[in-house]
């Protein structure tokens, strides 16, 4: 006689479907199964785009509020990855455009703890960590999110595109402008150019 | 070969791949561990997400609600004005046929309905009340005159349909005279307010207290007339349009004292408060109140030719119609050209066709003829298909072109009971 099969054991396997039809039919687990799959990813994508100032925490909440309110509308099942980087994406280009926004009216920016893992040894390290994102903060959003994607995570230039949503032609020059900026950018950075000089000539500073 | 042991050069990046120390320090230190102040993230989006699901069925219900009420209220609405009784009709003098139609006497036929409007017909009219509704009645008017005091109320609709013209009316009283050929028409108001459209006023004219709609369709010709009092107000068809040309827009004293003559409506309109001087009406309104000669001075100050090429195409149709009425014949043709040429292949542009024949056609038949084929061609199903092809028709007749019994015959098949019926008759018949 088989074993009874536990109510979430099917949940819990690598089939995004079937996790997508537990979402949509609301069954108990299936909420906290899409958390432990995707948010390590919707974190880590937040992080990196937002550099180690910041708490992602609230973003990556409001992925997933976006997520489960919206998971009915996912025509294909088996394309849920796809379907949690774009909510991201979306996600975070409208938080760096509300912070231009406010940069630009001259707010303050919001009280957000800076992230307290950023425990890098090296304090070189940790403020070229820093600057180089202050380099980021000069992108706009799109051109930003493409060069994490592309260049931080590693994602085919196919993959930024699908994220963005843009034809892969957009993503390309999205991707050459934001590399253009950066290396100008760094290059006139001294703390940077430091940074890079020295791990160039010793490894890690 | 780079010395170990020399201090670090500062480097300017050039490539991406130089850029990779600072790629492999985000990746390093900007990982996805969950901070452990954290640790309730999860029971916080459930908890916000069941918020919305809360809310949103709440919104649900309410618009389900909503949509309920507005479908009953318009499915209660149609079933009321179906059930609705039409209104009574009681005939005070005269006699009145099964079918409605008002039999001849020699006295007037004065009909009432239950709502208290009341229907007079003269003695020499062919009139029958078509059709009765709960909030009013449609009135054929195959010739002479008819006088109608409609009872105001909300949703009244009363028609008068005179030949080839539509008065509608919610609440008035006026008189309607329609000459034996239908190509005439007259209408004069007591009070209230009254909007006619047929052949030449497409669009619709508002006709106002003390003012009388003269049209001759045969002719093109519409006039606005003012009148003193409901004295003169006896519309009549014989003559109704009188011959001489307006007084020029340029002799503004022309209207002062004989308002109660054929006096043009331009003279009542200067009479106007203080109100019109402030908001300038545009020129298709000023054509629907019968103020054509202000529309084409209107038009020459600003310089015609600039008209013609710059003008938006509710001005030129506007200018076309007010030179039309106000026999400027050359400005009319002018605008109907521009039209044409600035407009090709719009609504009006192909109107125009058919009003550019109905100008030439005392002066140059053949153009006309060419004009109402055109016309027929671009726009078979306009709303002056009827007048084209019943022109044609009668042109071709004079001509003695034999063709014009195949387009007698094509007339009555598609508008058997158009206003040009009697004379496609006659021509099959050779009569």
């Amino acid at each position: 006689m088989a074993e009874p099969v536990e109510p979430d054991a099917e949940l819990r396997g690598d089939d995004d479907e079937t996790l997508v039809r537990g979402l949509i039919a609301k069954h108990p687990h299936a909420a906290r199964i899409a958390w432990e799959r995707f948010s390590p990813m919707v974190r880590r994508i937040v992080r990196r785009t937002l550099g180690p100032a910041n708490d992602a925490e609230d973003l990556v909440q409001e992925v997933f509020m976006q997520l489960f309110a919206k998971v009915d509308t996912l025509r294909d099942p088996k394309a849920m990855r796809a379907f949690v980087t774009s909510f991201t994406m979306i996600t975070l280009r409208r938080e760096l455009r509300r912070r231009k926004l406010r940069s630009w009216l001259g707010l303050r920016p919001d009280p957000m703890a800076g992230d307290l893992r950023v425990v890098h040894p090296d304090p070189i390290g940790r403020a070229a960590l820093e600057r180089f994102y202050q380099v980021l903060d000069r992108l706009d959003a799109r051109d930003r999110t493409a060069f994490v994607l592309r260049f931080i995570e590693g994602f085919a230039i196919a993959e930024v595109a699908a994220a963005l949503a843009v034809s892969q032609a957009t993503a390309k020059r999205s991707l050459a402008h934001a590399q253009s900026r950066v290396l100008l950018h760094v290059a006139r950075d001294p703390l940077l150019s430091d940074y890079l000089a020295s791990t160039l000539h010793g490894g890690e500073p | 070969v780079t010395d170990p042991t020399r201090a670090p050069v500062p480097s300017k990046p050039d490539t991406l791949a130089e850029l990779k120390p600072l790629f492999e320090l985000a990746r390093s230190q900007l990982t996805d561990t969950e901070p452990r102040r954290h640790g309730a993230s999860l029971e916080a989006v459930q908890r916000c997400v069941e918020r919305a699901h809360r809310r949103q069925r709440q919104r649900n219900t309410w618009r389900a609600g909503a949509a309920a009420v507005l479908v009953a209220s318009i499915v209660g609405w149609f079933a009321l004005d179906f059930f609705r009784m039409p209104l009574d009709m009681e005939v005070v003098a005269g006699e009145l046929s099964a079918t409605g139609q008002v039999s001849t006497s020699s006295t007037t036929t004065t009909i009432r309905f239950s709502d208290g409007t009341q229907l007079a017909v003269d003695p020499a009219a062919r009139a029958q009340v078509a059709s009765v509704r709960a909030n009013g009645a449609d009135i054929r008017l195959e010739r002479g005159k008819v006088r109608l005091q409609v009872t105001k109320r909300p949703g009244a609709h009363w028609n008068v349909l005179a030949g080839a013209y539509r008065v509608h009316v919610t609440g008035t009283s006026f008189a309607v005279a329609l000459a034996d050929d239908g190509e005439q028409l007259d209408v004069q108001l007591f009070s209230g307010s009254v909007r006619v459209s047929g052949p030449l006023i497409e669009g619709g004219m508002d006709v106002t207290p003390a003012k009388r709609l003269s049209i001759d369709s045969r002719r093109g010709l519409v006039r606005f007339e003012a009148v003193a009092s409901p004295a003169d107000a006896t519309p009549t068809v014989t003559p109704p349009i009188p011959e001489a040309p307006l007084p020029s827009p340029a002799a503004p004293d022309a209207s002062t004292a004989n308002d109660a003559d054929d006096t043009p409506v331009r003279s009542v309109s200067k009479k106007r408060p203080a109100k019109a001087q402030t908001a300038v009406p545009s020129w298709s309104s000023r054509v629907a109140a019968g103020e054509f000669d202000l529309v084409v001075s209107a038009a020459e100050a600003r310089g015609l030719d600039k008209v013609y090429q710059r003008a938006p195409l509710v001005d030129l149709e506007a200018l076309a119609d007010a030179a039309r009425y106000a026999r400027r014949s050359s400005v009319a043709r002018d605008a109907l050209l521009a039209m044409r040429s600035r407009f090709a292949g719009s609504k009006p542009a192909k109107q125009a066709a058919f009003l550019l024949g109905r100008l030439v056609e005392d002066e140059s038949a053949p153009a006309a003829l060419e004009w109402y084929e055109r016309y027929l061609k671009e726009d078979p199903d306009g709303v002056h298909a009827s007048q084209a092809l019943g022109r044609k028709m009668l042109i071709l007749h004079r001509q003695g072109d034999a063709a014009a019994t195949s387009t007698a015959q094509d007339y009555l098949r598609r508008f058997p009971s158009g206003s040009h019926g009697p004379s496609a008759r006659r021509i099959l018949t050779g009569n």
